[in-house]
């Protein structure tokens, strides 16, 4: 078997008119790993993503996939899954017919829609309207449809927004449940304690710009990583 | 064949396609029954000949059934708008990143739904026509063949009009902006373009679409009655309808269907 990287970003560049969101962005993601994807609020984690996930197009550079971009993946919805920030719903539709949807388009029997959501606890709330669901439903409703296509690559773009410890609790072990099954996890996050016990490696951007990157241990340094983030964009200065 | 299925789904699921087809169904009544009275109250004002003794004219009463096309617009225009209204845009992307494969998607089920719609509400609208003709026993009857030619004018427009909402929901995104535009271009628009310049108005869906109804309505005879006399015959009115909606479908696959969806 040939090891081809999950996910790599080569060189990528996006420009919002003169403002570079992500600037000479290159990293890769290790398989099997769950790997932070951290900076502020801005530093361009989302617009890295959507580039990522052929959402955005790039202005210069690449984010693959194996080795492919999103839109050559032959079954996108069983390779990779995805939370973005601005994924939404129909608050119209119950959690369940929302999910059934996205199956259909991914051509993904309806019977895993209710494993989906009962993997992540919805299945009480299932044919209840989306716009009746607390912010932590929303979020596990989310996860729900990135792991529809049971994907080999998970890409979450802040699962843990608005959630409550507790939450973030069930998101952690969530996480790490989904890794020991031998899955890739790339999860950004602008609270950088939030996910810093959970996560085996780290990609760290502030301003549009890779400021670090490696296993967590090392670029801790024996700090929190708030502190050792602080200390890397001091010393940038 | 997964995004066809999907696609309906999007359509059948929320219960606001029952009420855009109950509004097709209620613009076609509104647009038939009503006119027979109006007809018949200002018959003084019209030239001898153009009241509702006459069969053309009672015709162009039961051709009115096909007015609820305006809806199946509404609905092709919110197959897109709706995606980054509820923001789903994302999840149907990340599915089907090929992005036109969903637009022909959407736009192939808005077009069967279309039909269906406008096959339901031109029905709706015969009924509405044939019970407010019944009021006035001097109505003359209709030809035959306004039934034939009013259904086939009605599935070729509910097929055309829902792919140009699709175009025109790709190319403004924007959901209150796309629906108030088109009611407002397809209601003052149009219907001002028609009354004040009839040479430019035949030309535009409005006008193409009497024409495909094949009426004969040689004066401006009545308040509700426009002259179709200069019009298109109903099959190069056909590809005409038709030429539109290929315009605004490429015009959309090759701008706004490209840009980054947030
Ligand atoms: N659609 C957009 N148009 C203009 N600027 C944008 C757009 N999306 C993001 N940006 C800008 O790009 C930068 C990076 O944003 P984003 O990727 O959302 O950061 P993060 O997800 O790390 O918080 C920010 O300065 C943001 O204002
Ligand atoms: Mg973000």
């Amino acid at each position: 078997m040939s090891e081809t990287t999950p996910i790599e970003f080569i060189n990528l560049t996006k420009d919002f008119g003169k403002s570079h969101a992500v600037h000479a962005l290159s990293a890769k993601v290790a398989r099997g790993r769950i790997t932070g994807f951290f900076g502020p609020n801005g530093a361009g984690k989302s617009t890295s993503l959507r580039c990522l996930l052929g959402l955005a197009k790039a202005t210069s550079g690449q984010a693959l996939i194996d080795g492919k971009a999103y839109a050559e993946l032959v079954d996108p919805l069983h390779k990779v899954g995805a939370i973005l920030d601005s994924r939404g719903f129909n608050g119209s539709l119950s959690g369940k017919k929302n999910l059934l949807i996205v199956a259909a388009a991914g051509g993904i029997a309806d019977s895993r829609v209710d494993e989906v959501l009962d993997l992540v606890e919805l299945t009480g709330a299932a044919n209840h309207k989306t716009k009746g669901y607390s912010l932590g439903m929303m979020q596990r409703l989310s996860l729900a449809g990135a792991l529809l296509g049971d994907p080999e690559i998970l890409v979450l773009d802040e699962p843990g927004n608005g959630l409550d410890p507790i939450g973030i609790a069930w998101l952690r072990s969530f996480l790490r449940k989904l890794a020991d099954e031998g899955r890739t996890i790339l999860v950004s996050s602008h609270q950088l304690a939030e996910m810093q016990h959970t996560v085996d490696d780290v990609l760290v951007m502030n301003q549009g710009e890779l400021v670090a990157a490696g296993k967590i241990a090392d670029v801790q340094g024996g700090l929190s990583l708030e502190e050792a983030f602080l200390k890397i964009v001091m010393a940038k200065k | 064949m997964k995004l066809i299925k999907s696609e309906f789904r999007k359509v059948f699921y929320p219960k606001s396609f029952i009420w855009l087809t109950i509004g097709a169904m209620g613009l076609a009544s509104l647009s038939t029954a009503p006119a027979a009275y109006a007809i018949k109250r200002f018959a003084k004002l019209a030239l001898p000949g153009h009241g509702l003794e006459n069969a053309d004219v009672v015709d162009g009463i039961y051709s009115k059934s096909i007015s609820g096309y305006l809806f199946v617009m509404i609905i092709g225009a919110l197959a897109m708008t709706g995606e980054f209204k509820h923001n789903t845009a994302v999840a149907t992307f990340l599915a089907s990143p090929k992005r036109h494969h969903v637009m022909w998607a959407k736009m192939l089920v808005a077009a069967v739904v279309g039909i269906a719609v406008m096959l339901i509400s031109t029905a709706t609208g015969f009924i509405a026509a044939y019970l407010g003709l019944q009021q006035y026993s001097d109505a003359a009857a209709p030809h035959s063949s306004v039934f034939i030619d009013t259904l086939g004018a009605a599935v070729v427009t509910g097929a055309v009009l829902a792919v140009i909402g699709v175009a025109i929901g790709t190319l403004i995104r924007s959901q209150t902006p796309a629906v108030v535009g088109i009611v407002i271009y397809m209601y003052l628009v149009e219907r001002l373009i028609i009354v004040f310049w009839p040479d430019g108005g035949k030309w535009l869906p409005t006008g193409l679409i009497t024409s495909m109804t094949n009426l004969k309505v040689s004066t401006s005879a009545g308040p509700m009655t426009i002259d179709t006399s200069a019009y298109l015959e109903p099959t190069p009115a056909i590809f005409m309808l038709i030429a539109y909606a290929v315009v605004f479908a490429l015009l959309a696959l090759t701008t706004t269907l490209r840009r980054d969806i947030d």
